[in-house]
């Protein structure tokens, strides 16, 4: 049998690391270097120093991205981690046609978020079904501005997102659901544990790890809100741009043959930033125990490097 | 293990090159315009969004007779779609493989201008003296020594009516002014009826003479008083119901006017001169008898279509001859005869609008197209190349912000004209 050159193994994933640089870390790469440069289309591009990360802070639509971005956080996270699971509850038992409720739960999923958006902007337009109907029943006298003032715009892209990924997570908790063991809600049960007892008691902690993962995913998804937020403005942020996300900006600051690559890499890079804080928290979250077991270990050799060096002294 | 570390090394410097390569990292070295001048070889022609049914035997016949006069030459014909025009351009301008003859707006052709990538036509074209004044000093830019497009159609803009809606809100005519559509709006709104889906842009504010020019001397100028005074206008005629809500909500997108305007949800929209014909006949033939024609108001708005040559043309004599010749007066009344409500770019075509006019498929088309054709001599260009997409969209948002009540318009404008100051190319 032939010998295996020593080069055959490189040889082998050579493919997939050129793929992982070209398609990954290349471009990654460069819009570090873009982001520290005034970089524009068929432009020499010259280095800056901090200066776009300067100019953010004085930039107002940054402020205003990075917090309507915050804001989608803040609702869409706590909203999309309890409301699948609880839909998950709720088509985890096995009755008749149940394929048929998990399949319709899921059906938003499978829809294009660009239609599915056109649908909304139908729904909530000032001419649209929503402020027709309020206007049929005498509701209001004029339209409702559900996309045009920042909050509702904001309120109607979250009301979007949550229904259109509550069936995604529903079947992440469906399959968690399945691995908490039915004897333990039984015991519960003769220990004299209500529903709600229960639910808190054993289905959250039998589920810890899907929901830390479901919530960092909605995490950086939220931070990362694009498609809705522009189908429902036509790609204007609403009045004075302000319920633009950081994505929306980096696309207008971006695109063209004007545009700003230098700065919009800069956003970018203030992104990325952001996403790696939820990434962080769940990571130290989720490996609690062995941060606490190494912890506890030091105290306790601590302890005993302090208890034998006491007992040296005192000899 | 030295051989290894030599060959890994080998390998990642290899692989840094390629990379380096893929990037096209040198964009900014000047274009060089090889050929013996000779019209011969292959060359490319892009168009934007005009491969259909009613364009593309005219196209196919253009080349064919083309290359049955330089038999040395065979024409690629390219379509591109009409959505994301620019950043095409932008890859093709990227990765140095601009077609050799392209359809550009000015604005494109600035941008391309300033980097090198286009031929000055004043230099390599006997012929730049045959084409309108307006059209090619369309593609004349402040800074850059040349001209850079040949003009191909050009258009302008006309104001379209909704008669019932005026009637049912007691305005008898047409509204001759824009300060009189102004004042007809607060009277409509009194009635329920709404006027405008719209918010005003710094090119619409220069267009009804609110500001003279947008870019001049190197500064932005167009937030004047008397600008600041119609947003202010603006945003008490949409307290009034005047303007509709949605105008707020697509703030900084195009078109959204004239679609409200086909449903009948508005009584003004400003359109093409082959609105009628080719718009409000196809997508709302109901709204048809209840719409009225006049021309634009105070400085009206001319658009260009124009052709550029690519300075990196391998065959630059054959795309100079084609470019040339998809422009010149017979190949352009064919052109526009096709679509109507536009016109050629050359003196000797415009100098007999019954030649290129067509046959109108309805009555008020016809009035549309003499009105535009009157109102020709006086349109000029809008904007400027310098102020980008971005900042009229910038400028949108602020002042439909304005229009909202949050901030004044004079507040508005100052915003935009310095975020515009800030990112204008140096």
């Amino acid at each position: 049998m032939q010998r295996q050159r020593w080069f055959t193994p490189y040889l082998l994933v050579l493919p997939a690391v050129i793929w992982v640089f070209v398609f990954a870390l290349w471009p990654f790469l460069n819009t570090v270097v873009l982001a520290f440069t005034d970089a524009r289309p068929l432009r020499p591009a010259r280095f800056v120093g901090l200066e776009n990360f300067g100019k953010l802070f004085e930039d107002e639509r940054f402020g205003y991205a990075l917090s309507t971005s915050l804001v989608y956080v803040v609702v869409c996270v706590p909203l999309l981690t309890f409301l699948p699971l609880l839909l998950a509850l709720l088509v985890h038992h096995k009755i008749p046609a149940i394929g048929f409720f998990r399949t319709t739960f899921y059906f938003p999923v499978i829809a294009s978020a660009v239609v599915v958006a056109i649908v909304w902007e139908f729904l909530f337009s000032g001419s649209g079904t929503v402020n027709s109907a309020l206007q049929f029943f005498g509701f209001v006298d004029r339209p409702i501005e559900f996309l045009s003032d920042r909050l509702l715009l904001i309120g109607c892209a979250v009301g979007l997102t949550v229904w259109k990924g509550l069936g995604y997570y529903m079947v992440v908790y469906l399959a968690a659901l399945g691995n908490v063991g039915r004897e333990l809600h039984e015991a519960a049960a003769t220990d004299g544990a209500g529903w709600w007892r229960r639910f808190w008691s054993v289905t959250v902690p039998g589920v810890r790890g899907p929901i830390m993962l479901v919530s960092v995913l909605v995490c950086v998804g939220a931070i990362r809100v694009f498609t809705e937020l522009y189908v429902l403005s036509n790609g204007s942020g609403g009045p004075g741009g302000r319920a633009m996300s950081m994505v929306m900006l980096i696309q207008s600051m971006g695109k063209g043959l004007n545009g700003q690559i230098g700065y919009a890499s800069a956003i970018s890079l203030v992104l990325f930033l952001l996403t790696l804080v939820p990434l962080a928290v769940v990571g130290v979250l989720n490996n609690s125990d062995t941060i606490k077991d190494a912890l506890a270990s030091r105290r306790v050799t601590k302890a005993a490097r302090v208890a034998r060096a006491a007992k040296g002294a005192a000899r | 293990m030295k051989i290894r570390t030599t060959v890994a090394a080998g390998i990642a410097v290899a692989t840094a090159l390629a990379l380096t390569a893929c990037t096209g990292g040198s964009s900014s070295s000047p274009g060089t315009s090889s050929g013996d001048g000779k019209i011969s070889g292959n060359i490319s022609f892009q168009t934007w969004s005009l491969k259909n049914d009613k364009f593309t035997p005219y196209f196919e016949g253009v080349v064919k007779a083309f290359e049955k006069e330089h038999p040395g030459v065979k024409v690629n014909w390219i379509d591109q779609p009409g959505d994301g025009y620019e950043d095409k351009i932008l890859q093709q301008a990227g990765s140095g493989e601009l077609p050799d003859v392209v359809n550009l707006p000015p604005e494109y052709a600035y941008s391309l201008a300033s980097s090198g990538q286009l031929v000055d036509l004043k230099k390599d074209s006997k012929v730049l003296g045959d084409y309108l004044e307006g059209g090619v000093g369309a593609y004349k830019f402040d800074g850059i020594d040349g001209s850079f497009g040949f003009p191909w159609y050009l258009g302008t803009e006309l104001n379209y009516w909704n008669k019932d809606l005026l009637a049912k809100g007691g305005v008898a005519k047409a509204p001759a002014t824009f300060e009189d559509t102004l004042d007809a709006a607060a009277k409509l709104a009194a009635s329920g009826v709404a006027t405008m889906s719209s918010v005003p842009s710094p090119k619409m504010l220069q267009i009804v003479g609110a500001t003279d020019a947008i870019y001049k001397d190197g500064k932005f100028v167009f937030n004047t008083p008397k600008a600041a005074a119609v947003i202010d206008r603006y945003a008490k005629l949409y307290k009034a119901g005047a303007i509709t809500a949605q105008a707020l909500q697509v703030a900084g997108t195009e078109g959204s006017n004239v679609n409200i305007f086909n449903t009948g949800g508005v009584v003004w929209t400003t359109a093409g001169p082959n609105y009628i014909d080719k718009d409000v006949a196809v997508n709302a033939p109901n709204l048809l008898p209840a719409v009225d024609v006049t021309n634009g108001f105070g400085n009206p708005p001319l658009f260009v279509q124009g052709i550029s040559v690519s300075k990196k043309s391998k065959n630059s004599a054959a795309a100079m001859a084609f470019a040339e010749f998809v422009t010149n007066t017979s190949n352009q009344i064919a052109f526009v005869k096709l679509a109507a409500g536009f016109f050629p770019g050359t003196k000797a075509a415009n100098a007999d609008p019954a030649a290129f006019a067509g046959t109108p498929i309805n009555e008020l088309q016809k009035a549309a197209t003499s009105l535009a054709a009157k109102q020709m001599a006086n349109a000029k260009m809008t904007g400027a190349p310098q102020y980008t997409e971005a900042m009229e969209t910038y400028a949108k948002q602020q002042i439909a912000l304005a229009v909202t009540g949050e901030i004044s318009g004079k507040e508005a404008l100052d915003k935009a004209v310095q975020y515009a100051q800030q990112n204008v190319a140096k």
